[in-house]
């Protein structure tokens, strides 16, 4: 049996979790990012442990593979080369005829590498921690993609470090556009809460909207948070809303979120 | 024993927020902290569990994306339920030590679910969570041992050995009496 004095020890745990439960946004956003700073010197070692091996191992490699590699390298930046030539020629063309109809100039991204340090511990939300803050200038609601497609957005930001609410979380929802048809809708975490991470739902897409398997989805530009045309992922399966008022599709992603270890921040 | 504690909570809050193999296998990922704090209600008492789920509870949350303090309660009432029989359990039994922490880690995500559905959020739960929640709940319960196993050894390695009781009669100081 339990004593006054161990009830009054529960008790008081109970009030305390009621008050940070119950604590302004803002002050609990604050106070758990000082406490996750606790774990950045070992999240920071594990890191860089894993890093040290994987150079270990580059190290040890065969000259034949190294060789190959070097060669398919040589032949990607060839390509890419020429697809930058290309493209320096349609932007220089674009700039003009933007300049000639009066429309506002693009600016170009200004993308930061980050390290992926942590992941969400628990099986009800999707996130991760990367080792980019404030510091580096960045915010909440800071874009983060990888050279595949979109990954989510910032949500809390640290002196050091910052989470990232991954696509499919039920609080990161991107307005979406199918590619093809400029159809739009909105991606939401998978409606039968599958565990694959690959798997999202686009949602709200209008029900005479012609949705087939393969059609790109891409950021839609709406709301102003994602900007347009970064890539989400491809249509993998159609069907209608359980009301029937509109259609929803699941998309597999083109981020690869279950092997992220680094991810570009896009900067402001 | 305080410090290794507190390592070890450390320690499994780290693990679960980086390693990924196990929830690449399986799909979700393990808390081995309703099982801790089984061991931490039944060897160390009510005081040490209340803190202990205090302690680990906001680690937790600090690296998820639970408002602050959400698993602090969940492993406050484990830690409560086994102390008020604590008395009843046979702490030593292995068999009552898995099905302790069977019960503790099963418990945990449904009071740490319905908390989140109180305070207004909105947790990713759907048919696959059953096979999530079958996973954790395993997992917990089958490592429960290992903690009781693990602090007992460093209870034996960091603290003084005990000393057997003297009694008064000692054979090397015994008086021979016979003829010399």
């Amino acid at each position: 049996m339990l004593k006054k004095p161990h009830f009054l020890a529960f008790g008081l745990v109970f009030l305390i979790s009621l008050v940070l439960l119950n604590l302004p946004g803002k002050a609990a956003s604050q106070l758990k990012l000082a406490l996750s700073e606790v774990f950045t010197p070992i999240f920071g070692l594990a890191t860089s442990t894993r890093q040290a091996v994987d150079h270990a191992s580059a190290g040890v490699m065969p000259r034949s593979v190294l060789l190959a590699e070097l060669g398919k390298l040589e032949q990607e930046n060839q390509h890419l080369k020429l697809e930058l030539m290309q493209i320096a020629d349609v932007s220089r063309e674009n700039v003009q005829l933007r300049k000639t109809v009066g429309w506002k100039q693009r600016t170009g991204w200004n993308v930061k590498i980050a390290r992926v340090l942590a992941r969400e511990p628990g099986n009800w939300w999707k996130a991760l921690q990367i080792n980019l803050g404030s510091e580096d200038h960045v915010t909440t609601n800071t874009v983060v993609l990888t050279p595949d497609g979109l990954v989510g957005r910032v949500d809390q930001v640290g002196l050091t470090s910052a989470r990232v609410l991954l696509l499919g979380d039920p609080n990161c929802r991107v307005s979406a556009l199918i590619e093809e048809t400029r159809e739009g809708g909105v991606i939401a975490p998978s409606g039968d809460r599958i565990p694959d991470e690959t798997l999202v739902e686009m949602t709200y897409v209008s029900r005479h909207s012609q949705l087939k398997p393969g059609q790109k989805v891409i950021t839609s530009g709406l709301g102003g948070l994602f900007p347009k045309g970064i890539p989400i992922g491809r249509i993998a399966e159609v069907h209608p809303s359980d009301h029937g008022l509109f259609k929803e599709a699941r998309v597999q992603l083109s981020a690869h979120l279950k092997d992220l270890e680094e991810v570009w921040v896009l900067l402001p | 024993m305080t410090f290794c504690l507190s390592l070890t909570t450390y320690t499994v809050v780290f693990v679960e927020a980086s390693y990924r193999g196990f929830r690449n296998l399986t799909g979700t990922q393990f808390d081995l902290l309703p099982g801790l704090v089984v061991y931490v209600a039944l060897s160390k008492g009510s005081r040490a569990a209340a803190i202990f789920s205090l302690a680990a509870g906001i680690l937790y949350d600090s690296v998820s994306v639970n408002p602050l303090g959400t698993s602090v309660i969940p492993l406050l009432l484990i830690g409560m339920g086994v102390c008020l029989k604590s008395e009843l359990i046979l702490k030593d039994q292995r068999y009552a030590q898995v099905v302790l922490g069977l019960v503790a880690s099963g418990v945990a995500p449904l009071l740490g679910w319905l908390l989140l559905l109180f305070i207004g959020q909105e947790p990713l739960v759907g048919v696959s969570s059953f096979w999530q929640w079958c996973v954790v709940t395993s997992v917990g319960g089958m490592l429960t041992p290992v903690w009781f196993k693990v602090f007992g050894l460093l209870q034996v390695a960091l603290n003084h050995p005990s000393m057997a009781e003297s009694s008064a009669f000692r054979s090397d100081r015994q008086i021979q009496r016979g003829r010399h």
